[in-house]
């Protein structure tokens, strides 16, 4: 910007300069003067060629015509005297007001020329000739009145213009020298502030940069590594960053080197344990940068942070996960057991005495058969109850643990008892399996349970006419699949207090803590299939 | 093992009662008896109701299916290898289809279900009985 203004300056001092030197050449000639000369003369040779004397009025006439032309356009005459005079005609100044001045005198000749025509084509006798010599005169005079003052005028006004000028290229070059100062002042300021920021960044920093090339060659190594490592910068500079990594991690950090240097500005990022001055090891995690095209830097940046601690609750967490899948499946494993104990005794206790009852009371009836219509009526009635309550019973067993799935496994298990499920709901229900042998019995029960709860979503909820439950074998894994023809969901909307969310969830959960896969798919409208796999054991 | 005496002194068949619960087969004996059969025994067990089974050469066997060391079906199968023309009527608490197709694939005459009108028992024995009469005649 400074430069900028002091260049319009110097531009504007020198058309002052240029304009001052015009100026003076172009009036060095005092025009009026000359004019006003021209015109006498012209008034005299015409009027002495009117009045009879022997003169060549008008060829002089054209010579001092060309003349004044020549003059007001700051051009040069040799010779004003005579018809042969030279006249050389150079351009003059470019300033407008200096032109339309010049132009403006010009025209006042050129009339005046006509005037003087008008008078030589005028008879000297007639009465109007003196007349108009006068008015020659006067015409004359006015001219070099009014040339002097127009002269006097465009060299005030140009005066004034050039002190205008001067003082303009003053007062730019003055606030572009002052702006230049400034901010020079100020960009120094702010690199020198950056440059002590980015000081402070590297040298107070927890994380260790350091500058390596492919082979691990510490180029620069920040002053942080005396914090996190406990040894001085000075000592790793120079030597091989892998003497300080974990032999078993070495052959993971050269990898990400070399791969790194194949590719200009590519990062990375590798997790190793380094060996602190003290001899611990720390899990750290380095980014590293390939910078060894920049000429600044020429090597492998590294951003190096200690992640010990995050190691270790990671360790931590995945230790957890072990324990609570540990837990998930003794949890399950303790409820199927419960749920097996309470079925066989719902089958050994309540159901036999209740059966029994029945045939006891079927037996009193015999008894009292004859003539007591009343008491039979009543028998049965009671024996009615009795059967409900035994059929009831039988439903929560088998929903409980059906003892076919142990007895005969789960394709028999599937078929009797999901299909059973569908009692009351006009939902037809298709099995077909085709396993080759039976399953381990945890992952016959897992999968039991998702297709239970599978199967018992789509009777509460999917409004569906058909089911079709498939369970083979592929590639090594046991698949099982329920689709239904139902109303469908998005399962990005289901609210999470709908207890079906949770049976979903604890699906999902058995079969993946089991080793396999679930997902499920479904649409508005479109149905909805669940697949569980499991690894064949 | 109990031995009975009949209480109808024309017993219409002989039948063997089989259920590891007492009670309940105690009661399967006296309406069997007060419907006119004759239970050549109750005994709670499959080896034990192959064994009466050879020695008794009932007509009907109505058995429980779940029983220790032995289930009903099995025991069923080892009656009839010994005494094909006896037929067993399965007694269960579990209403499967499998357990059905099996039944009937072993040459069980019926399967019930616990808590079925008792009636129905008594109707499915009398047939099974029937039914054994009916072969004896044929052979």
């Amino acid at each position: 910007v400074a430069l900028y203004l002091i260049l319009i300056a110097g531009i504007l001092a020198y058309n002052a300069r240029v304009t001052q030197h015009q100026r003076s050449s172009a009036l060095v000639v005092n025009i009026a003067g000359r004019q006003a000369a021209f015109a006498e003369r012209y008034v005299k040779d015409v009027l002495l060629k009117a009045a009879g004397f022997q003169a060549d009025p008008e060829g002089d006439a054209r010579n001092l015509q060309r003349t004044a032309a020549a003059l007001l356009h700051g051009g040069e005459v040799r010779a004003v005297q005579g018809a042969f005079a030279t006249i050389t005609i150079q351009p003059a100044s470019s300033d407008w007001k200096v032109i339309a001045k010049l132009e403006h005198e010009e025209r006042l000749i050129q009339k005046l020329v006509g005037r003087g025509e008008a008078v030589l084509a005028t008879d000297p006798a007639s009465p109007e000739f003196s007349d108009r010599v006068q008015e020659l005169r006067i015409t004359g005079a006015q001219v070099s009145a009014i040339s002097n003052d127009a002269v006097g005028q465009m060299t005030l006004d140009l005066d004034n213009s050039l002190r205008q000028l001067r003082l303009v290229g003053l007062a730019l070059g003055l606030i572009g020298a002052l702006a230049a100062i400034a901010m020079a002042v100020l960009l120094r300021r702010t690199a020198a502030k950056q440059a002590r920021q980015f000081g402070t960044l590297v040298h107070q920093s927890s994380d260790l940069i350091t500058v390596i090339d492919p082979e691990g060659t510490v180029r620069y190594q920040s002053a942080s590594v005396e914090q996190v490592l406990s040894l001085p910068a000075s000592k790793l500079v120079g030597s091989n960053l892998c003497s300080l990594i974990h032999p078993e991690d070495v052959p993971r950090a050269l990898a990400l080197w070399a791969d790194l240097a194949q590719r200009p500005h590519a990062t990375g990022r590798v997790e190793y344990r380094l060996r602190s001055g003290n001899g611990s090891w720390l899990h750290v995690e380095s980014a590293a940068t390939n910078l060894l095209l920049d000429p600044t830097v020429g090597g492998l940046v590294l951003n190096t942070r200690d992640i010990t601690e995050r190691h270790e609750v990671e360790e931590a967490i995945k230790k957890l996960q072990v324990e609570r899948g540990q837990l998930l499946d003794r949890t399950v494993q303790a409820t199927e057991q419960e749920r097996k104990r309470i079925a066989v005794e719902l089958h050994d206790g309540p159901v036999q005495r209740l059966t029994a009852l029945d045939l006891k009371l079927t037996w009193i009836g015999g008894e009292v058969e004859r003539g007591q219509i009343e008491a039979v009526d009543r028998l049965q009635e009671v024996q009615s109850l009795l059967r409900e309550q035994i059929r009831q019973l039988r439903l929560m067993m088998t929903q409980l643990r059906p003892p076919i799935l142990d007895e005969r496994g789960l394709e028999a298990a599937l078929r009797d008892h999901l299909i059973s499920s569908e009692n009351g709901v006009e939902l037809q229900v298709s099995v077909e399996a085709s396993l080759l042998k039976r399953l381990a019995p945890a992952q016959e029960i897992i999968l039991y349970r998702v297709a239970q709860e599978a199967v018992a979503n789509v009777l509460k909820h999917a409004q569906a006419e058909h089911a079709w439950l498939t369970l083979q074998e592929r590639s090594g894994q046991v698949l099982l699949e329920i689709r239904d023809d139902g109303v469908g969901f998005d399962p990005l909307m289901i609210p999470h207090s709908r207890n079906g969310h949770f049976g979903i969830l604890g699906m999902r959960e058995r079969v993946e803590m089991a080793g396999g896969s679930w997902d499920l798919h479904s649409v508005p409208g479109g149905g909805t299939l669940i697949r569980a796999s499991l690894p064949r054991e | 093992m109990e031995s009975l005496r009949p209480t109808s002194p024309a017993p219409v068949a002989r039948v063997l009662v089989v259920d590891d619960d007492v009670i309940l087969g105690g009661a399967l004996c006296d309406l069997l008896r007060q419907k006119g059969f004759y239970v050549v025994g109750q005994v709670s067990s499959g080896p034990e109701a192959v064994a009466l089974s050879a020695e008794e050469e009932p007509d009907v066997v109505l058995m429980d299916f779940r029983m220790p060391m032995m289930d009903g079906l099995e025991a069923a199968t080892l009656i009839q290898a010994r005494s094909a023309l006896t037929q067993t009527v399965m007694f269960t608490a579990y209403d499967d289809e499998t357990l059905n197709a099996e039944a009937s694939e072993t040459g069980v005459y019926c399967l019930l279900v616990k808590g079925c009108n008792p009636d129905l028992i008594v109707e499915m024995v009398k047939g099974a009985a029937a039914r054994k009469r009916e072969l004896e005649r044929k052979t």
